[in-house]
């Protein structure tokens, strides 16, 4: 088959780091062929390369074999290369045709046909059946539909080379399923299609060829239907990944984290978000928060942290009531917490990868001296943390927050996190966005702490960290706990019929006295 | 009808590829001379260390170089005739002052002092993710209380002018912490509450002023001005009534220059500084790392405040040129120094070291002003170039920061043209063959 798309010996250098190390990369007309690679691996940088974003330092691109230059995404568009982007970049308050018209409006002395557009965008939507609502405004339909416009977007523009820019992290896997088909759609169409992922099930489903990169390096391209998902991991990690965490019997001992009938109740509903909610967690156990998401565990997450009140309730930790204390007091008495949201809470993105290392340190010594920052400490912190932890980034320490890839900006957080070295660790969506072999890491650092005797509650939504991680398991379910099994004394279908609240066993009535002797009762069987 | 549209259509069309055709030719022309100018000065911008305070001097230096240019341009086309000697005197700055260019250094570095505060403070507000436009009322409330104390006071005795500087500071704290006050608890945006609290300001002072105890003690009756503070709170002339005498120059420069170094070490040293920035830079994160991000942005907004209160404090304390005392005349407009503090904060990029050069090349340019009216221009052509200049230094910390990007682009459009040339050659050779 011809290739549609080569791009030969591409190298990109940024300040201090070769985020792509001349990389050659094809694409036949007509296939998926899909881009694997670590977080950090050269992925985004080869597809913005491609979309015109960056210049290439050096290299150069091919298209039906004949040299081009693309200098900016407008070039990018006239060779017939569009790209869903992870974050959309679609005008909210316009409606879906504007959008999918917005800069090559058909017109007649600058008065937009909207109805003529709308004719053309409405037969492309049968042929690849792609659903839409064209007068809607973007920020009133789901993100799925959403993602449709962006697809619609670059089919409007008769693009025949499509960049998926990790399409599916946004969406449920009903959703993913519709744009397994539609991606399908597009390829007997004859358009040419990159799939960027992390999802090795994906892959194997859809796509003709893999090429796997690492470092910036190209490991290998293959045909899927010749390769395994072990094979693949092993290309990507450079090493055997183990799916199936190997843990020491645990040792537990005593209660670091007790919750008593914690009740919030949401601003907007007035519904009790976490309700009536009472649990302990041990030294030396890890105990995880499950539940299909929107059930109220993000808001247990921030409660316990201390980003929001309890309206109700008592949190007991170290012996300390520490319910109506400060989120420093927490910090400094026991608590680390990786956020569920990194961008939001876990990192200041323009400040530098050390004072983020040093976010929870700084005011307490040896960082600081009479009210004075210790820059040394702090940079020796960092140097330690990047090392131990494998943080990757341009400029080591100095390098800024927002230039580190997802992937490393968790790891620099779990770093820190661990690094303080508190009694319980609160850990929520801990591995989202990593890729395997970083999530094997993270996993790896969370069940050593538990062997040091930490008490570490997680919140997930991911059935196989759920599964594989925990000695004990919570299922969460409108605000309420309905389940508390340990992970070996149940399997996934089971859990499931709870997580839907199909089952339930109510594990703590409403009085006070009793959860605490079913408590008791639980633990001794754990023990 | 449409022969005429016609017409008329193709008449519009020939003149726009006209004018297309001229800007074009001159924008080559200007991008070749750019691109040797750059070409000069790119080996040594390797060597520079690029930190970002170097980038922020740099931008700074380009965008007054490229300010004063346009502003010349100006100004040539404004006045031909009298442009030489306005070009001349724009860049004396004080050495136009008749008096003697002492006196003119004296009188421009005392006209710079309050905006050196009030500079200061909104850079520091902006170190902390807030934009405090406010510093008008803030100066005029530190202004007022510093008054009453400098004016009611007597009993305090050598106390005096210490107290009232500190009842300035103490003023301009409370009219910052209020709208700081309501955007921590209330997420009103500090920007509309400073704004209005700069008109609060200006009509309480005077109104108060106009009360009836105040209007006989405070007020002069005649001159609708408040009568001199007394001796004793008068700001020392330190040595500068020896070294620049009668330019009314006194010792609040270096209080200035000194509160300029305290912030400096203050954002960039300490733990307070730290967690001042950190809620500036990401709120959330802040309060997820056990900073309590609502007093951090009411302290913020408040010691904002107290430093342009002191910059009040210290303009109505001032002795002035004949020693006899700077008064307030109750008038209903807001002061401008508070204003003045913006495009010097902006041209210092927030660095509180900054703003004491900014605030002086600033002050610099603006003392040219009167000489220049005496060669024909209006007395606001200052500002006009000094707006310039401030857009332009948007503009050139942009230009610096990717100036390598730009010499890539160069180069590359250099081999792009090489390997184009060489293609085509070979497609010769293949023909041939």
């Amino acid at each position: 088959m011809q290739n549609i798309i080569e791009m030969r010996n591409i190298t990109k250098q940024f300040p201090g780091i070769k985020a792509n190390d001349s990389v050659n990369f094809e694409l036949r007309k007509g296939e998926i062929h899909a881009l694997l690679g670590e977080n950090g691996a050269g992925k985004s940088t080869l597809m913005s390369i491609l979309f015109g974003i960056y210049l290439p330092t050096s290299g150069q691109i091919f298209k039906n074999g004949s040299p081009i230059s693309i200098e900016s995404p407008n070039d990018a568009n006239e060779f017939g290369i569009g790209m869903v982007h992870q974050h959309f970049k679609l005008v909210e308050v316009f409606t879906i045709l504007d959008n999918i018209i917005m800069g090559v409006e058909p017109n007649k002395a600058g008065f937009i046909k909207r109805n003529q557009a709308k004719k053309e965008i409405k037969e492309l939507c049968k042929l690849y059946d792609l659903s839409v609502d064209l007068d809607s405004r973007v920020q009133d339909v789901s993100v799925n539909m959403q993602q449709r416009t962006e697809i619609l977007k670059m089919l409007y523009r008769h693009n025949d080379i499509l960049i998926f820019d990790e399409p599916t992290a946004v969406l449920t896997p009903q959703e993913i399923e519709q744009l397994m088909n539609t991606m399908m759609y597009l390829k007997k169409e004859g358009k040419s299609i990159i799939f960027i992922t992390h999802k090795l099930d994906e892959i194997m489903q859809v796509c003709d060829r893999v090429t796997v990169l690492r470092r910036g390096k190209v490991i290998g391209t293959v045909e899927t239907k010749n390769t395994t998902k072990e094979d693949l991991s092993r290309m990507m990690v450079g090493r055997d990944v183990i799916f199936n965490i190997e843990k020491k019997p645990q040792q537990l001992g005593d209660v670091v984290l007790e919750v008593n009938n914690l009740t919030v109740v949401s601003e907007r509903t007035k519904k009790n978000v976490v309700d009536n909610v009472s649990f302990r967690v041990r030294q030396g156990e890890i105990v995880c928060i499950a539940g299909v998401d929107g059930n109220g565990q993000s808001e247990l997450g921030l409660v316990l942290s201390g980003l929001i009140k309890a309206n109700d309730g008592q949190i007991i930790l170290d012996n300390n009531d520490v319910t109506h204390k400060s989120i420093r007091f927490r910090n400094d008495n026991g608590m680390s917490h990786i956020p569920e949201d990194r961008h939001k809470h876990g990192l200041i993105l323009d400040d530098s990868l050390a004072n983020n290392l040093a976010l929870k340190k700084y005011h307490l010594n040896p960082f600081q001296k009479h009210g004075f920052i210790q820059k040394k400490s702090i940079v020796d912190l960092a140097r330690n943390l990047i090392e131990g932890f494998d943080v990757r980034s341009g400029e080591g320490y100095k390098s800024k927050a927002k230039n580190l890839s997802g992937g490393n900006q968790q790891k620099a957080i779990i770093a820190r996190e661990i690094n303080k070295n508190s009694s319980l660790l609160l850990s929520i969506q801990t591995v989202r966005g990593l890729d395997v072999g970083a999530v094997e890491f993270a996993h790896n650092k969370i069940i050593a702490e538990r062997d040091k005797g930490k008490a570490v509650l997680m919140i997930s939504f991911e059935l196989d960290e759920v599964m594989n991680v925990s000695d004990r398991i919570l299922v969460m379910y409108e605000g309420r706990i309905v389940k508390n099994v340990l992970t070996k004394d149940i399997d996934v279908e089971e859990l499931g019929l709870y997580m839907a609240g199909v089952k339930e066993d109510i594990v703590y009535p409403d009085k006070l006295s009793e959860p605490k002797q079913k408590e008791e009762a639980n633990n001794e069987k754990n023990i | 009808m449409k022969k005429i549209f016609n017409s008329l259509l193709n008449t519009i069309k020939k003149t726009a590829a006209f004018i297309a055709k001229v800007a074009k030719k001159y924008f080559n022309l200007f991008t070749k001379e750019a691109k040797k100018i750059g070409q000069k000065l790119y080996p040594t911008w390797l060597k520079i260390k690029k930190s970002d305070s170097t980038t922020a001097i740099l931008g700074a230096l380009l965008a007054i170089v490229i300010g004063l240019t346009v502003g010349i341009l100006l100004m040539i086309v404004i006045n031909p005739s009298g442009s030489l000697i306005g070009i001349g005197r724009l860049l004396r700055g004080f050495y136009n002052e008749p008096k003697g260019a002492l006196i003119g250094f004296g009188e421009m570095l005392a006209q710079a002092t309050p905006i050196i505060f009030t500079g200061l403070a909104i850079a520091f507000a902006f170190k902390t993710g807030l934009f405090n436009i406010g510093a008008s009322g803030q100066f005029t409330v530190g202004l007022f209380v510093a008054a009453l104390i400098g004016i009611l006071g007597d009993k305090l005795g050598s106390f005096q002018w210490i107290v009232a500087v500190l009842g300035g500071m103490a003023g301009g704290f409370l009219w910052g912490f209020i709208p700081g006050f309501f955007k921590a608890k209330y997420n009103v945006h500090e920007v509309i509450t400073s704004i209005m609290f700069n008109y609060i300001a200006l009509y309480v002072v005077n109104g108060l002023l106009k009360s009836p105890f105040l209007k006989t003690q405070v007020v002069n009756g005649a001159t609708n001005r408040t009568v001199a503070v007394d001796q004793a709170a008068r700001t020392s002339y330190g040595f500068f009534d020896t070294l620049l005498p009668n330019s009314g120059l006194d010792i609040s420069i270096f209080i200035a220059i000194g509160t300029a170094i305290i912030l400096y070490i203050v954002l960039n040293k300490t733990v307070f500084g730290r967690e001042l920035k950190g809620v500036g830079l990401n709120r959330h994160a802040s309060k997820y790392a056990g900073v309590n991000e609502n007093k951090s942005i009411m302290l913020s907004m408040g010691i904002s405040g107290m430093i342009a209160g002191l910059g009040g404090a210290l303009l109505i304390l001032a002795p002035n040129v004949y020693n006899l005392g700077t008064p307030y005349s109750i008038e209903n407009t807001i002061m401008t120094q508070g204003f003045d503090g913006i495009p010097v904060a902006l041209l210092a990029s927030s660095n509180p070291i900054g703003v004491v050069f900014s605030t002086l090349f600033v002050s610099y340019i603006k003392s040219a002003g009167e000489a220049m009216q005496s060669a024909g221009f209006v007395l606001e052509i200052v500002e006009i170039i000094i707006a310039i200049i401030l857009y332009f230094s948007a503009f050139a910390l942009i230009m610096t920061q990717n100036l390598g990007n730009i010499k890539k682009l160069f180069n590359r459009f250099k081999k792009k043209k090489k390997d184009s040339d060489e293609t085509n050659n070979l497609e010769v050779k293949a023909g041939e063959n």
